[in-house]
Order: C-alpha cells, then structure tokens, then sequence
C-alpha cells in the first residue's frame, strides 16, 4: 500500500487536515484511478454499515423484553421485602425506627458533616494561636486577671556571704516577689 | 457503604480528640522579659523609658524609695524551655534562669540565680508565680542597687 493509497482512505474517511485534502481533491479531479479507489472505498463502507443495521434488526422483539424483564425481576429480589409485622410497628418507636430505616444515609451524612465541621471550628477558631510563643510552646500559658493571682512563694534561697529578705509587693497589677540580698561587706560598711 | 462511612466518622472523632488533647497538655516553654537596672540616687528623680511601666511603678514602692534614679542596663527577652536553663548576660556580672514546670498551667515554677561576673553566686533561688507577675532580685551595694527583674507568660 502506497503513501497516495493512504492519503486516499484517509480523505475517505475525513480524516485529512485542510492543505492535504485540497491536494488530494486535486488529484482526483486529474486521475480516474484514483477516483475510482475513492468511490469503491465509500461502496465498502455502505456496505459494511449496512451489514450492521441488518444483524441489529435481525434480533427479535421478544428477546429485548425477556431481557428487560430479567432486569425488573433482579431489581425486584434486592429491594427490602414488605413484611407482614410492618402494621405492627406503627407504634411511636416503629415510627421512629421507621424513619432512620428510611433515612439512615441522610442521618449519617449529617452526623459526618457535623463532625467535620466541629473539628474544623476547633482546630481553626480564633485565639487558638498564641502569637508571642516562643518555638517548642505547644500550648500558651494561662495568665489569670491580676486579682486572681496567688501570692509568689520564694521555696528555697541561697545568699552565699550575704543577708536575705523576701518581700512581696501586691497591687492592682499583681504580685511582685522581691529577694532583696544585702551582701555582708556592705552591712559592715554601713 | 457503611464502611467507609464509619471510618470518615471515627476519622473526624480521633481529630477531634487529638485536638482536645493538644488543649489539655501542659505547655512547655514561657516567653520571659528580663530587665537589669541599676538603681542610684541623684538630685532630680528619673526613671528610664525603656524600663517596663509595671516595673517602673513597682521600683518606686516600699524599699526601693531610697533610690530615685532607674537606669536600664539592659533589657533580654528570653524564652524558657523546661528544664533548660538559659544564660543572662548582663552588664554587671550575670544570671541564668531555667523554667522548672508549669503548674496548672497558669504559674511558673524556675529558678532564678544571679552573680558578680567573677564567679561568686550573689543569690540563687526557686519561686513559683503567676504568669504575668514579677520576680525582682535587688542586690544592694554602697551608694546603689542592682536589679534583675523579670515576668514570664
């Protein structure tokens, strides 16, 4: 088969960009022969589609409706049966049961939805970050209104040489633990 | 169906349980600002404006009315991770402090030490505060003080 046999099915079939189609309407208008392996080309393809369509309307009429009858049967054996206890659940709690019977999928879509978005209103509320962290403080510390503060308690203090006092300032603001050291030379120069 | 179903909704519980998890641990490091002052008296009353105003007001109460001079020496902002201590470079001799654990995660339980730069420990301490509060170390020397004062949060 030569390139021009393939340029010809090719135009046959419309499969052909612009500038090559115009070539090879061209040449059909100047060569017979190739002409003529055109229209045998589009004889074949009549032929094959109409082929087709018969073997299609060859199949019987009753055989599609067996088949959309099997179709119902199966559709029919897989739907929840109607049993005969149904009248005996129409109590209050048959009808509830009822209901999440009919609309589980709903209930469960609702129950995910709610979950998603409580965990997202969590982790994406405000306040949540703790702007002035330092690195590695995973959750910020609490720093309770100054009235609500305990009193700072000093647990152990060494003043090597001098003297201690440990005072404590409260105010409005808070507490201030004060260790006030008197080293003892300075005791001595006093 | 189901399925995948039960495992999108114990999916968003575990999230849900991490994150109050996360809530109620215990936090672990604390942003401090430290402060050195030295503390003098002179003929016309002054505090430095680099000095944080609760400290300044504090410095003016009780005791520290003998002196009426509050230099800044030098300001370090610090953060403290448990159990590690950090170095306070200071001025006049130096410090260190070291963030012991958080209680009830509101009060800072550290200790605090601060000496004369030539190795001699002037005093060195272990105090629980509140967040927020202040922990003042006065060393007094002829004629002034030396102050290191700090609050954690």
């Amino acid at each position: 088969m030569s390139r021009d046999d393939i340029e010809l099915m090719q135009h046959a079939d419309g499969e052909l960009d612009e500038r090559l189609d115009a070539e090879v309407r061209g040449r059909l208008d100047r060569d017979p022969e190739a002409r003529a392996v055109v229209d045998s080309l589009g004889e074949i393809s009549e032929l094959v589609r109409g082929r087709l369509e018969l073997a299609g309307d060859a199949v019987p009429d009753r055989r599609f409706e067996n088949m959309w009858r099997t179709i119902h049967r199966e559709i029919a054996s897989e739907a929840p049966a109607v049993t005969e206890d149904a009248p005996k659940r129409a109590g209050l709690w048959g009808r509830i049961s009822g209901w999440f019977d009919r609309y589980r999928g709903h209930v469960i879509t609702g129950a995910v939805s709610a979950g998603a978005v409580a965990a997202l209103a969590l982790v994406l509320r405000p306040g949540s970050e703790a702007p002035t962290a330092p690195t590695g403080m995973n959750t910020p510390i609490i720093v309770q209104p100054a009235a609500m503060r305990a009193v700072p308690v000093i647990e152990s203090l060494e003043t090597p040489g001098a003297n201690a006092a440990v005072l404590n300032i409260e105010d409005e603001d808070g507490h201030a633990a004060v260790i006030w050291v008197t080293p003892a030379d300075t005791v001595e120069g006093i | 169906m189901r399925a995948p179903l039960a495992g999108i909704v114990v999916a968003a519980a575990i999230g849900i349980c991490t994150h109050t998890h996360d809530a109620a641990a215990q936090p672990t490091a604390v942003a401090c600002s430290f402060y050195e002052v030295e503390a003098t008296s002179g003929k016309t009353p002054s505090v430095d404006s680099g000095i944080d105003a609760l400290l300044a007001k504090r410095l003016q109460k009780g005791a520290f009315k003998q002196w009426n001079t509050f230099k800044l020496l030098s300001k370090l902002p610090k953060s403290l991770e448990k159990k590690k201590t950090e170095k306070l470079p200071l001025k006049q001799g130096g410090g260190q402090a070291t963030l012991v654990e958080i209680v009830d995660k509101s009060q800072i339980r550290m200790t605090f030490a601060i000496d004369d730069g030539k190795g001699k420990t002037l005093a060195s301490s272990t105090q629980t505060v509140d967040a927020g509060d202040w922990l003042i170390v006065v060393v007094e020397q002829p004629d002034k003080g030396h102050i290191l004062a700090g609050t954690c949060k």
